[in-house]
């Protein structure tokens, strides 16, 4: 007689904790701001043991890397010290340009990256888990003026744009995940396009006519616009191939900024209804 | 008995925990195989079996929860797929068999393997894209094993959670 109550009881739970979840879900689903700022305050609530645990496992999970990882290290050293160099070559020259670059939009009034306030942050995080992809997580939040939707950016150019924003830290979607997008412009000619994550790069298609789809080795930059989250100039990458045989050809866009091994990023504090 | 009900709550409450803390922090850099461990699932699937269909389902359904949390796929599916497969592996230890030594450790990673493609396909049938690719049983195998070296730990930590305290033990 025990165990069929027994069941009867466990059956009755499972099916308050499925009917949670699903509730859990549906919310989540509608965006129940409730809910949200509830997850919210949970995360913030969790992130200072979150950073003590860091604080202790990193170094561990590094000194496992570096001997797994040794030959790789090694061998991207040497690359990275071939590009320092050419990099160094191309500074003088690309800074002159700079320079008159930006002589040229103040004298016809063409808002300038360099005048949007920005907030440097370090990559505390990369995905958790196995199905989350193309996000990282950075050591600041809201507390450091940060909003969702703010474009992410190294040195180099473009990685990102936040995506949930907590007080002390916050999730940079990468622009190789398949639901990024962005308008860019490419080359000389400012062909104007929408580019879009491919997994692993970013893919240019929509606005390209077959005419004038760029060529390689162009540079690609955002477009900005009226409604972008995007400043316009922020460099992206450069052109690596061209598909034309589909009606709109297709450009794969090579990234400046190294995605992959991402410390310290740039946040830039640029809201599109302030700047526009 | 209340006494003892808080400890062992407080023992499954710090097991759930810490093992949330080395998913988010340690396994986010370590990656055995190239995949990380799924902890959530490896503790829903000891607790199913040390703690019974219907105390292990609220345990792995709160583990889910804790994990859901920091991810951005949707709110209560890990902590749905969790309870789902305590409340499986409750059942089939409580009427079927309890499985020891080297046979609880493969039942973990096919369990686990199961585990993940039912989180791939509850997340494919709530519209997530790109879930149920070709990627996906190459990550379900990978995290089957993973998870079955870690079975023996997990399995003892679960032990250790739900063992009744010595002067429970004594008074029984």
């Amino acid at each position: 007689v025990a165990l069929p109550r027994r069941g009867g009881r466990a059956r009755y739970r499972l099916g308050l904790l499925v009917l949670t979840a699903v509730t859990l879900l549906t919310l989540d689903f509608r965006g129940f701001g409730p809910l949200e700022r509830a997850q919210s305050a949970a995360r913030d609530l969790l992130a200072p043991v979150r950073s003590g645990a860091e604080t202790v496992t990193s170094p561990i999970g590094d000194a496992l890397r570096g001997v797994v990882d040794y030959g790789d290290l090694k061998d991207e050293n040497a690359k990275l010290r071939a590009e320092l160099e050419e990099a160094r070559g191309q500074q003088l020259a690309g800074q002159a340009a700079s320079e008159e670059l930006a002589r040229l939009k103040e004298q016809l009034d063409l808002p300038q990256l360099g005048d949007v306030e920005r907030v440097v942050a370090r990559v505390a995080a990369g995905p958790a888990g196995n199905f989350e992809e193309n996000v990282v997580e950075i050591d600041k939040g809201s507390t450091s003026g940060l909003r969702e939707g703010m474009p992410v950016m190294t040195n180099a150019g473009l990685v990102g744009k936040l995506v949930r924003v907590d007080r002390g830290r916050s999730v940079v979607e990468l622009v190789t995940a398949t639901d990024f997008a962005v308008g860019v412009r490419i080359g000389d000619e400012v062909a104007l396009a929408r580019g879009t994550g491919s997994g692993t790069s970013l893919r240019a298609t929509e606005g390209l006519s077959r005419d004038n789809p760029a060529a390689v080795d162009e540079p690609v930059l955002t477009n900005g616009g009226a409604g972008s989250n995007f400043p316009p100039g922020v460099p992206v990458g450069r052109v690596s191939s061209i598909d034309k045989s589909s009606a709109v050809p297709v450009v794969d866009v090579a990234l400046e900024a190294d995605i992959q091994n991402l410390d310290y990023v740039t946040v830039l504090l640029y809201s599109p209804s302030e700047e526009n | 008995v209340l006494g003892e009900r808080a400890a062992t709550r407080a023992r499954l409450a710090l097991v759930v925990f810490v093992a949330f803390l080395l998913q988010v922090t340690f396994f986010v850099d370590v990656h055995p195989l190239g995949v990380a461990p799924e902890l959530a699932l490896l503790l829903a699937i000891h607790a199913g079996r040390e703690g019974g269909a219907d105390r292990g389902a609220v345990v792995a359904f709160l583990a889910g929860l804790l994990y859901d949390l920091e991810l951005r796929t949707p709110l209560g599916l890990w902590a749905l797929t969790c309870c789902l497969v305590a409340y499986a592996m409750g059942q089939l230890t409580e009427n079927l068999h309890r499985p020891t030594g080297i046979v609880a450790t493969v039942t973990s990673g096919l369990a686990s393997v199961g585990g993940v493609v039912a989180f791939a396909v509850l997340a494919a049938l709530l519209g997530e894209d790109g879930m149920l690719d070709g990627d996906l049983l190459r990550i379900a195998l990978l995290v089957g094993v993973v998870n079955f070296a870690l079975s023996p730990l997990m399995g003892r930590a679960l032990r250790w959670a739900y063992r009744p305290s010595g002067a429970m033990r004594a008074a029984v």
